[in-house]
Parts: structure tokens; C-alpha cells; sequence
């Protein structure tokens, strides 16, 4: 060892030797090309979050008969079940409170996922409009029930699920769905079959009624959930007590 | 070395080496975003704010296992040495990353509703375990990490309380490890993510573990002194301007380093991180440190002025051709 | 309130210590802890602000300590490194028995659930 090595000492301050040149100028390329192979990668192996719609642009009126409770509904004209929300990730029951069985136009934008319907209704006193002539003219139809069940799925923040989010499930979604479902928007328990056909749930208490505070701590992660099916027309609805809602997995 | 504190003592490599960082997350974040918006479509869309959550904040994380990785792969190889050198800007570039990713899920998820948006996503209702708390544990982590990087904090926290401070980043480390699989990875059912956190892991643990196990063993196997000398074994197996390290029973190093023919003897710690001078070269006359190019003069230990850095030197005196160090520091080499 | 919602606010309450004491402690403080710092620029000062805000309880103390001696921080020797390294392989050990214990259950439960829900499916 005559000649002097300091050449293979790398100092900052210093021209680079020619051993970390040579070196750098294979592991930098790769790395880079690494990492934008792992962008691909893990952008390509996300989950589809599934059709969903929202409509934007100008807002368009729908008809119908109100429903306060469990969850703020409009009962179309032309008969399907819609639910009510407010903007941002807050439920729209001050907004409907005195309005229950009576006919109106509401003014929104809608968010669709696979059948079920919700509104976004607008800002402004005129967005909901009471145009019926007889009161209370609109009886609520009797709840029916269909017996007691188990399932099992997702506890979803109506809202997010139905289009506001893609996706508007799962646990990366979980604190936004607890924070819609805590400020009123509807808890829906969603299944799926063996071919991946989804059924919806509103999820209510023992007594019809709403659940927001407890049901938010559930969303986000599988769950059982064990109570009373009730067909509302148009909308099915469990009713459920705290301790008919479990979590899946977790050593059972 | 420090005379007077600077933003950052900027020279051509650490430019460089910045420059490839950001273009790194430029290239990531950019193939992330701009495929997702450009072919996600229809079933498949994501909405943009969520795919840029994504894109930041596995981005972080590919970042944080290069950060880690460094370190234990610089000891095995100095090939790797110029990786190191300015690893605390790769270090805050992951934090501001994470910042970033953080800052969305917060505004995203937590804001638009009737609480406040940071508590709203840190501690949600919830029955499953917190992960998003622990994202958050691992983002103050890199915070505190990343506000104490000035080499002022370094020398005046002392480099002992400053590694030790640094070292919570293992921490932050498992709570990113478990903000994923308690988050994410519980509802992507892709097997790809689970395999990457898997090797991720297993890469980070593994390297670690290895090289901590040699430096233990080094420090187990450390000389123990006859009569306040430690013998450094051939005085002739140090060659003109390298250094040897020896380890002592009580886990000090000592650098034996040959100048002009002459072999001393100082610490083997680096007063600026701790670096291993031993592993240096002797170039101006100094003995550089291989990790960010502190000088010491060999005989002396202190740094070329203005430069004010010292480490303690021992003395050498060479005995039947064994190189013997004294236990006890100072005096004349 | 929950735990979690306790430690944001005693978190919130530090940091904003720490920027009360940060402050005048990039101000002046630093020349007096460290002459390395004299004629330190703002942006150096901005740059030492988090730092200081974040670890405030320790730049008390060095700043007391700076006053008491009537002079900066003496330089120390960076000896004893044994401590640790033998505390960053142990804290590499305990990591990674966590991230693997942690890493298993989070896999169990994803699995488990998985299979519960594909085994309710009508």
C-alpha cells in the first residue's frame, strides 16, 4: 500500500471521488426510477371507489312530501325516497323541523350511488318551499316491520358514500364519516351480496329515532349489526340499540 | 464546521443533493397525481384532494425507509457515505411531506363540519383502534426532528442529547408502520400494499438490527488496558495517513491515526455528530471525519483556525512494535 | 373529554409556551448561550425559532445557565457514545418486536372481518 487512498474518502466539501462517481451514477438513476415505478404501482393498486354521482352546475328542484323523521327524507312525486342533507357535513333536520308530512319544492343537487338518492339542499330560505293547500294532508305511512336480522357491512355517512367522496368509505375515510354522521347527516349501514348487489340501511334506534351521536363512533370498519328491519316505503331501516352493533374480526 | 451560523453552509453537493430529493417527490407526486387524474376514470375516479392525500403521504413514508436506511447502509459501505452527508434535508423534506399530507386529511376530511378540524380527524368517534392518532404522534416526532436540525442545536444541546433526541425517530417510525396497517391497508384489499409495508419493514428492521449487532459486538469484544495502556496491536498495521479504531473494554473508541510517519492517538467521536474519525483519512494535514468532513490534526485533535472543534488525545508510545494508547486523556502525544 | 382531546390542548398549551419563550430567546438569547451566533441573520434566527419553541424547557435552561456563567455554553466532548449506541440498537430491537406485533394484528383483523362479511353475503 504505496500509493495514497485518500481519493476513497468522501468529504462533502470536496470534488467526488471516482469510486462514489460511479457509484451515484447508477444508484440515483434507480432510485428515481424506483420511485416513480412505486407511484405507478400504488396508484394502480388502489380500489375503485364505485359509480357514484353528484351533480354540479345549477341546482335542480324536486317535489314531494317531507319526512322529519328518522332522518330528513322527501317522498317524491315521483315515488322514490330521497334523502336531505346540507351543504358541508351537516344534516338538514333545522332546516325541515315543522315541515313533517307536508308537501314541497325543494331546490339542491343530487348524489346517486346505485339507486339510493341523496339531496344537497341549497342555501337560503328559498330552497325549501311549502306549496301544498291542505295541512298535514299526507299522513306518514305506517312503518312495517319485516322481523329481526343480522348483517353485516359498513356503517356509511350517507352523504360521502352516496358521491361527496371518492371514496366515502373505508377506514382512511373514517374521522370525515364520523364528523358527517355526528353532524346529522344519515348513518346507513350498506351490504353487499355474493355479487356485490348492495342493499342500504338507515340505521335508527330502538324507537325510530335518530342515532347520529352513538352511530358515529361505528363507521369506517365491518360491522354486525342485529335489529328490527323496517320497510319505511321507499327506504329500509334497522332498528338498532347500542349493543346491537359490533365490530367484525378483533378475536371473535 | 462552524464559525458563525448560516441559514445552511451550502457547497455544490448538498445542492445537488437537495435538488435530486425535491425532484425525487417531484417525480413521485407527479406520476401519482397526474396518473391518477389523467387514468382514473369513471368507477375508478378519486377525488383529487384524496389522490394528492395519497400521493404526499406515501411519498413520506418511501422517504422516511430511504432516510432510515442510510444510516445502517453507510456503516456497512462508504459508498454510501455521500447519502449521509446531507441526510437532514432529506430528513426535513420528509416531515414537510408528511406536513403536507397531514394538512389535507385534516382540511379535507375534518373541515365543513361542527367541530374543530384537527380534533375532528385525530380523534374521531370511533370503536377501532386510533391510527389516526398515531399519524399524528409520528408527524410531531418529525417535527421536533426537523425544528432541532440547525447545527446550532446540535452543538448546543451537545451531540449526545441531540442523537438522543433523534433517536425517537424509531418511534415515529413504528407509528407510521401502524398508521398504515391500522388505517389504510384495513379497507385497500390490494396485496401490493401489504407486501410493500411488509418488505418496508422487514428492509428498515432488518438493516438496523444487523448493524447494531456489529457495533455491540465490536464494543463487547473492546481491549481492555494493562497498567493505563491500551494495546492497539502492529504499530506497522496503520499505514501513512489512515487510522485504525480501537475499541476499549469501557465502549470509547480511539482513533490511532499515522501522520508524517508518526503515529497518535485521539477520540474516535467527532465533536460535531459523533462520526466515526477513525474511519477518516488524513487529508490537508487533518484527519477528516468520513461523515460531514470535520479536521482534526492528528497529533493535536484540535480543528485547522478558525475552526474551534477539539477532541481529546491520548498518548502513543510503541513497544516491541505494538502500539500502545494510554487509557487516561491529554497529555503530549 | 377524551384523552386524546386532553393531550391536543396540553400539546397546543405547550407550543404556545414555547413561542412566547422562543421569541426572545432567537432574539437574544442565542448570542448569549452561543458566540457562534453573533451577527446571526433573521432567517437563522426564523430557522432556530421552531426548535426553540419545540424544546423550550431545555433553552431555559441553557439560557440560565449562559447567565449564570456570564458566558456561552462551554464546548463539551462528544465521548461516551456507547450509551448510545447500545440505546439506538435496543430501540431497534423493541421496534421492531412492536411493528411486527402490530403489523400481525392489523393483518388478523383485516382478515377476519374480510371473512365475516364474505360470509354473510346471501
Amino acid at each position: 500500500m504505496t500509493e495514497p487512498r485518500e481519493d476513497r474518502l468522501y468529504v462533502g466539501y470536496l470534488p467526488l471521488p471516482w469510486g462514489h462517481s460511479r457509484f451515484l451514477r447508477v444508484f440515483i438513476p434507480c432510485t428515481l426510477w424506483a420511485m416513480a415505478l412505486l407511484a405507478a404501482l400504488m396508484l394502480w393498486s388502489m380500489r375503485a371507489p364505485g359509480p357514484t354521482l353528484w351533480e354540479t352546475g345549477d341546482a335542480r328542484e324536486w317535489r314531494g312530501v317531507l319526512r322529519e323523521r328518522p332522518y330528513p327524507l322527501l317522498e317524491a312525486d315521483d315515488g322514490a325516497a330521497i334523502l336531505l342533507v346540507e351543504l358541508g357535513k351537516r344534516g338538514a333536520q333545522q332546516r325541515v323541523a315543522g315541515l313533517d308530512g307536508r308537501r314541497v319544492r325543494i331546490r339542491g343537487w343530487l348524489l346517486e350511488r346505485e339507486g339510493r338518492r341523496i339531496v344537497e339542499i341549497d342555501e337560503g330560505d328559498s330552497a325549501i318551499e311549502v306549496d301544498d293547500a291542505a295541512l298535514g294532508a299526507h299522513p306518514r305511512p305506517t312503518p312495517r316491520s319485516l322481523g329481526t336480522v343480522t348483517l353485516r357491512g359498513e356503517i356509511m355517512d350517507a352523504k360521502c358514500y352516496l358521491g361527496a367522496m371518492r371514496p366515502g368509505d373505508g377506514m382512511g375515510h373514517r374521522a370525515c364519516a364520523a364528523l358527517c354522521v355526528g353532524g346529522g347527516i344519515p348513518p346507513m349501514l350498506v351490504t353487499r351480496d355474493s355479487a356485490g348487489r348492495p342493499s342500504f340501511h338507515l340505521v335508527t334506534g330502538a324507537a325510530g329515532e335518530p342515532v347520529n351521536a352513538w352511530a358515529a363512533a361505528w363507521v369506517g370498519e365491518p360491522v354486525e349489526v342485529t335489529g328490527e328491519a323496517i320497510d319505511l316505503g321507499g327506504v329500509s331501516a334497522l332498528r338498532v340499540t347500542p349493543s346491537g352493533v359490533r365490530r367484525l374480526g378483533a378475536g371473535q | 464546521m462552524s464559525v458563525g451560523y448560516r441559514l445552511v453552509q451550502w457547497n455544490r453537493h448538498k445542492r445537488v443533493y437537495d435538488a435530486i430529493a425535491i425532484g425525487a417527490v417531484a417525480i413521485y407526486v407527479g406520476v401519482f397525481v397526474g396518473g391518477g387524474l389523467l387514468l382514473l376514470r369513471g368507477d375508478r375516479a378519486v377525488s383529487a384532494p384524496i389522490l394528492a392525500m395519497r400521493a404526499l403521504g406515501t411519498c413520506a413514508i418511501v422517504l422516511l425507509h430511504i432516510v432510515l436506511c442510510i444510516g445502517p447502509l453507510a456503516r456497512i459501505s462508504p459508498l454510501f457515505a455521500p447519502l449521509l452527508y446531507n441526510r437532514r434535508h432529506l430528513g426535513v423534506l420528509t416531515f414537510l411531506v408528511a406536513l403536507l399530507h397531514a394538512t389535507l386529511a385534516i382540511g379535507f376530511y375534518g373541515a365543513f363540519g361542527e367541530r374543530n378540524p384537527i380534533a375532528a380527524v385525530v380523534n374521531p368517534a370511533r370503536s377501532a383502534p386510533p391510527y389516526e392518532a398515531f399519524g399524528f404522534g409520528a408527524l410531531l416526532i418529525l417535527f421536533v426532528m426537523a425544528a432541532t436540525s440547525h447545527d446550532f442545536w446540535l452543538k448546543n444541546l451537545s451531540p449526545r442529547v441531540w442523537k438522543a433526541i433523534h433517536l425517537a425517530v424509531i418511534g415515529a417510525y413504528a407509528l407510521v408502520v401502524m398508521h398504515v396497517a391500522w388505517g389504510a391497508l384495513q379497507s385497500e384489499a390490494s396485496p401490493v400494499y401489504t407486501i410493500l409495508l411488509l418488505a418496508g419493514a422487514a428492509t428498515v428492521c432488518g438493516l438496523h438490527l444487523f448493524a447494531g449487532w456489529r457495533e455491540t459486538l465490536r464494543d463487547l469484544r473492546g481491549v481492555r488496558p494493562i497498567d493505563g495502556w491500551i494495546d492497539a496491536g502492529p504499530a506497522d498495521a496503520v499505514t501513512e495517513g489512515r487510522a485504525a479504531v480501537v475499541t476499549v473494554h469501557n465502549g470509547e473508541r480511539i482513533a490511532l491515526v499515522r501522520h508524517e510517519g508518526r503515529l497518535c492517538a485521539m477520540s474516535n467521536v467527532c465533536a460535531h455528530q459523533g462520526g466515526p474519525l477513525g474511519e477518516g483519512r488524513v487529508i490537508d494535514g487533518c484527519l477528516t471525519c468520513p461523515w460531514h468532513g470535520y479536521q482534526y490534526g492528528p497529533c493535536s485533535g484540535g480543528s485547522p483556525p478558525p475552526f474551534t472543534e477539539r477532541v481529546p488525545t491520548h498518548r502513543v508510545r510503541i513497544e516491541n512494535g505494538r502500539a500502545k494508547i494510554e487509557a487516561a486523556e491529554g497529555g503530549e502525544p | 373529554m377524551s384523552p386524546i382531546a386532553w393531550i391536543l390542548w396540553l400539546l397546543l398549551a405547550y407550543l404556545a409556551v414555547g413561542v412566547a419563550v422562543g421569541i426572545p430567546f432567537v432574539a437574544r438569547g442565542v448570542d448569549r448561550v452561543d458566540h457562534a451566533a453573533h451577527g446571526a441573520s433573521r432567517w437563522v434566527r426564523l430557522l432556530l425559532l421552531p426548535g426553540a419553541a419545540a424544546l423550550w424547557p431545555i433553552v431555559l435552561a441553557l439560557w440560565f445557565a449562559a447567565v449564570q456563567r456570564a458566558g456561552p455554553t462551554p464546548a463539551r466532548f462528544a465521548r461516551g457514545m456507547r450509551p448510545l449506541r447500545l440505546a439506538h440498537a435496543l430501540a431497534w430491537a423493541v421496534a421492531a418486536v412492536v411493528i411486527a406485533a402490530g403489523l400481525a394484528g392489523a393483518l388478523r383483523q383485516r382478515a377476519q372481518s374480510t371473512a365475516a362479511i364474505s360470509e354473510a353475503a346471501p
